[in-house]
């Protein structure tokens, strides 16, 4: 134990002195996690501000109806609302950005739904605002339900001879017998920020944790491990000691970003204590999945290469640079065969406010990766290294 | 001749490093497949549904499955699609519950339950769902004013609901565009792409350079008939020649593999041959202003990175905040991509895109000149 | 008698096909310096990195003041000091943290650990380098340094692996002058070297080692008996020289002597008790002679007798 703590002190000695794992782990994920949410900027501001515009070219009393519903609408303060004098203004009040979309009652409007005709209701977009176009379009819609669901009532009541006027009267006033409720999800997804100083931090984590395992292979090209083999110690402590070194430059450079992060950044990780396991879990798969590179590589080079293949493979599968669901296609079922995608499932989890258990899943997948690799490793090792 | 002689130097030796072969070739597609799947034009938002088999709530169910703005995938129960809405795995869940069909037929009020995160696409999708819900709210009257069994007197309804003189709803788009529905699904991420990995490929080739020196390689070539500025030379077209073989890779295999539309082919050679020069100079910057291969390692990734989502090539420049915006504006990456944008969006030619490239002159100028002057002055002194 | 510092017997190991060291057995006295001499790749390193206990050995053992010692054994190893091959330090430390680094693992600490430190280091002559990096040194220095390493823990048997390769003449010297000394002070040294001119001056004995086997084993004198070398004298004339070379060959003690063009090549038993005998012959026929050169039997010569080898090839 003496032995492995006065090797992994070394080499910790020698990665200060080096800074490269002090770029690599820190400064590198750090001002890119900066960089990240800074562009996204917008995208942190919360809900999106939402602003209409309607023409009313029919001036009856059904499109007095509906621009009441969208007078109301505008009075709880769902969105702004712009009235435009012909479909030329609105599109123009579009175009500069003024409003997302608006909704062109035609002249005419009125008569037609009076007599049972069809008639039309028109929504301008904007290609680049498709929200703004769903939205407007849905309260046109929901509009000319009310009306064709009155008339259908109208209809059916004429049908079996019962009160027309009645029935038009009872479908006007009366509740909806089904109608939309809201269940509340909890949002089990990272806000910006958080995604991406945790996407760089994992992702990065890999980089800086190979420091110590290759140290490994480094000792051998430099003629130390026969030295360090020589020495009154156990073999076991000096390939525990890389993986002390590993874990230990892991946890930093982990325990760093999240402490400044959430001081400057303002990121959100949830449950210390779940993001905890999380990061031990997330630190012990990336020593065991760059330890079984270093294990299997002739060279620190041929290590480093392949490690750094490994680990950007591994990022990029594992969807840390792309805050978006990957949904549950082929590309979800690779993400799965990934570290980075369950330390970042992990943490979503945590930020959908669950406590410390609902962690334990990614923790346990985490831990299994390290666990496997590692201890294939650690064999290889054995029947080379220390032979 | 001595220039191309240390420029293919540059370039076998990086290839001799076969995990430079995933760096350069693999993993740009690999990013490109990736980022079209998940952002490419071919997105279709997915609602989950979890309801009845029969009855009422399984008429309901197939109105909202014939909704053609969304994909609808069935759910076994409540607690399986909170998670995948909670996921994101899908944008929106739709609940009609047991109880449906009995609250209905007892005249109470029947609620469908709608599950959305409140920051995602969700609460848009509501409106869709509820036109629909309103609808059939409408032909359950109908078949209540009509008697008789429900479940035939609400079909009965919404075929005589659609016999009715219809009140249509219809969505008229003009303008130009960002994603447009012409572009295919790899368009625009290929560009940005291209200018990402060209720029970081250049800045971590710049670790050869410091190995180079390290080795003494660059002083022997010095002690040989071979001037500072030849050898200068020779390491920039190493540099270009690996940033331009990874550029007109990506170019060539998207535009085989997935139709990737660069436009104008002389106008897309210019920006590829400048951006390239841009990243050449860059790379020999810092190539000359480090001494440690693997901070300089670091600091390329960062760098090639960093400058890449300044520049637009991983968010839309469109999308930054506008003090971002001016700041993308300093990158070279926002100009080359404005470049193709012009190019596959305005079906822009060589002169449309003129400034772009004046700007990425510039840039390549600026670099290659401060680079040639850090590293001769590097090259000639003594240690 | 006393008991051997080290015993090796029989060791044996094979990689894969290759049989690297078949048998080896010696034995090292206190005070005794003992040279593996051998080519590259005739089995040196792998010997001793079993002796050090960095390699299993297929068969046989090796004690350590009689205690044996194995890849698994951790007390032998502190009676025994390795100075591998490779630079074995770390280029980033200096000497001085290498050296405490490397001390602290023999379990050396406080005042013992620093003043051994700055005895070794004045050994090898870095005391004034001591807080620099070890990068910043010349290739003598990190072998001067590599070495110290070795002596920290005050081992009984001191390994040298090749120590001198790739070393200037100067730190050389200054190499083998401390192995001399540590030597007379009653150090056990082991040396594998390919050089046969530091086999001679340093070594005891020496074990002639080739395709993992031990050819043969002795002092120098021993050896070169061992297969009835002879010495020869070259010697260089200007003049005359008729009837000399047959007056040579006709002369007790000399088994042989040719001529031509003035440098006469005479084979003798011992060039000592025959020299004023053969400068007499010159005189006597006034030939002048303006060179001459004993060559004595060498271990070269042993070894491309036992081998069929060259040392260096």
């Amino acid at each position: 134990m003496r032995a492995m703590m006065l090797i992994a002190g070394k080499d910790l000695r020698l990665r200060i002195r080096d800074r490269s794992a002090l770029m690599v782990g820190l400064v590198v994920p750090f001002t890119l996690a900066v960089i990240f949410s800074l562009i996204l900027g917008n995208a942190e501001e919360g809900p999106i501000e939402l602003s209409f515009g309607v023409v009313d070219a029919d001036r009856s009393s059904v499109s007095g109806e509906l621009m009441e519903v969208l007078v109301s609408l505008e009075t709880e303060g769902i969105f702004d609302l712009e009235t435009a004098g012909d479909p030329d203004a609105a599109q123009a009040l579009i175009d500069e950005g003024t409003i997302g979309a608006a909704i062109v009652i035609p002249a005419g409007f009125g008569e037609a739904v009076e007599s049972g005709s069809g008639t039309r209701l028109t929504v301008l977009g904007h290609p680049d605002r498709p929200t703004s176009s769903t939205i407007a379009t849905s309260i046109a819609e929901t509009f000319a339900a009310n009306i064709e669901g009155v008339r259908l009532a109208a209809v059916t009541a004429a049908q079996i001879g019962a009160d027309v006027g009645a029935a038009v009267a009872e479908a006007q006033s009366a509740p909806p017998s089904v109608s939309l409720a809201g269940i509340e999800a909890a949002n089990r997804q990272l806000d910006l920020t958080t995604f991406f100083v945790a996407g760089m931090a994992v992702f990065f984590l890999f980089f800086t944790v190979q420091f110590g395992v290759t140290s490994l292979l480094e000792e051998q090209r430099e003629g130390t491990m026969s030295r360090l083999l020589a020495a009154p110690i156990s073999r076991g402590a000096i390939v525990g000691a890389k993986a002390v070194v590993s874990f230990a430059l892991g946890l930093v450079s982990m325990g760093v970003l999240i402490g400044v992060s959430t001081v400057l950044l303002g990121a959100e990780w949830g449950n210390p204590l779940g993001v905890a396991l999380l990061v031990v879990g997330g630190v012990v798969s990336a020593v065991g999945i760059m330890a079984v590179v270093a294990a299997f590589a002739r060279t620190p080079e041929g290590a480093g290469n392949l490690q750094a293949v490994i680990a950007v493979g591994l990022g990029m599968l594992g969807g840390v640079f792309f805050p978006a669901p990957l949904g549950d296609g082929v590309l979800a079922g690779l993400a799965m065969l990934t570290p980075h995608r369950w330390f970042m499932t992990g943490l979503a989890d945590l930020a959908g406010g669950g406590g410390v258990t609902v962690v334990f899943p990614s923790v346990v997948a985490l831990l299994g990766f390290g666990l496997v690799t590692g201890g294939l490793a650690a064999f290889r090792i054995r029947r080379t290294v220390m032979a | 001749m001595k220039v191309l002689a240390i420029g293919l130097t540059g370039l076998r030796r990086m290839f001799r490093d076969k995990s430079n072969y995933f760096f350069v070739f693999v993993l740009p597609l690999g990013i490109i497949v990736i980022t079209g799947s998940l952002f490419g034009s071919g997105f279709q938002p997915t609602i989950g549904l979890v309801a009845p088999r029969d009855g009422v709530g399984a008429l309901l169910a197939e109105r909202l499955d014939d909704i053609a703005d969304f994909e609808v995938v069935r759910f076994d129960d409540l607690d399986e699609l909170l998670d995948s809405v909670e996921r994101s795995n899908v944008q929106a869940g739709v609940v009609i519950s047991s109880e449906f069909e009995a609250d209905l037929r007892s005249g109470e009020l029947a609620e469908v339950g709608y599950i959305a995160r409140p920051d995602s696409a969700g609460p848009q999708l509501q409106a869709v769902v509820g036109a629909v819900v309103t609808e059939f709210s409408y032909e359950v009257n109908a078949a209540r004013i009509a008697g008789g069994e429900l479940v035939a007197g609400v079909t009965e309804a919404s075929e005589r609901a659609a016999s009715l003189a219809p009140i249509e709803v219809e969505l008229s788009v003009a303008g130009e565009p960002m994603f447009g529905a012409d572009l295919g699904q790899f368009d625009l991420g290929a560009s940005s792409q291209l200018v990402l990995f060209m720029f970081l490929t250049g800045l971590t080739g710049s670790a050869a350079m410091i190995q180079s020196r390290q080795l003494g390689v660059s002083r022997r070539m010095l002690s040989t008939p071979t001037s500072a500025r030849t050898i200068i030379l020779g390491e920039t077209l190493g540099r270009f020649s690996v940033v331009l073989v990874q550029g007109l890779y990506i170019v060539f295999v998207t535009l085989v593999a997935f139709g990737v539309d660069w436009g104008d082919p002389l106008g897309a050679a210019a920006i590829i041959a400048l951006f390239g020069l841009v990243a050449s100079g860059a790379a020999m910057l810092l190539g000359s202003l480090f001494r440690n291969d693997q901070q300089a390692g670091g600091i390329g990734v960062m760098l090639g990175l960093g400058l890449a989502a300044l520049g637009g090539a991983m968010v839309p420049i469109e999308v930054m905040p506008a003090g971002m915006q001016q700041v993308a504006r300093m990158t070279p990456h926002a100009w080359a991509i404005d470049g193709f944008s012009t190019l596959v969006r305005q079906d822009g030619t060589f002169s449309d895109i003129l400034p772009a490239l004046g700007v990425l002159a510039l840039f390549a100028v600026g670099f290659l000149s401060v680079a040639g002057w850090v590293f001769r002055i590097i090259l000639t002194r003594s240690h | 008698m006393t008991s051997p510092v080290l015993a090796v017997e029989a060791i044996s190991k094979t990689f894969g096909e290759i049989q690297a060291v078949r048998g080896v057995s010696f034995e090292i006295q206190p005070g005794e310096t003992y040279g593996l001499l051998g080519p590259n790749g005739a089995g040196k390193t792998t010997s001793i990195n079993i002796v050090a206990g960095l390699l299993e050995p297929d068969a046989g053992s090796v004690r350590v003041l009689g205690e044996s010692l194995t890849t698994r054994t951790i007390e032998p190893k502190r009676s025994v000091g390795l100075v591998p091959q490779e630079l074995a330090i770390y280029p980033d430390l200096t000497a001085r943290e290498n050296l405490r680094f490397f001390g602290r693992l023999y379990d050396l600490a406080g005042v013992k650990l620093s003043t051994r430190i700055d005895h070794v280091l004045d050994v090898v002559g870095l005391s004034d380098r001591a807080d620099d990096a070890a990068k910043e040194y010349s290739g003598g220095m990190k072998r001067r340094l590599n070495i110290a390493i070795g002596l920290l823990h005050e081992p009984r048997l001191l390994i040298l692996d090749e120590p001198t390769v790739g070393v200037d003449p100067q730190s050389r010297n200054a190499i083998l002058e401390s192995v001399e000394e540590l030597s007379s002070e009653g150090l056990a040294v082991l040396y594998t070297t390919h050089y046969m001119e530091e086999a001679e001056r340093l070594c005891d004995r020496v074990g002639i080692i080739d395709d993992g086997e031990i050819k043969a084993e002795g002092d120098r004198r021993g050896l070169v008996a061992l297969i009835g070398e002879k010495d020869r004298i070259v010697v260089e004339t200007v003049g005359a020289t008729d009837g000399v070379t047959e007056l040579l060959t006709a002369m007790a003690g000399v088994s042989g002597a040719t001529a031509v063009d003035g440098r006469f090549d005479l084979l003798v038993d011992d060039a000592a008790s025959v020299l004023p005998a053969v400068f007499g012959s010159f005189s006597e026929h006034q030939v002048t002679v303006t060179s001459l050169q004993v060559i004595e039997p060498d271990l070269e010569a042993v070894f491309l007798h036992l081998t069929g080898k060259a040392l260096r090839d």
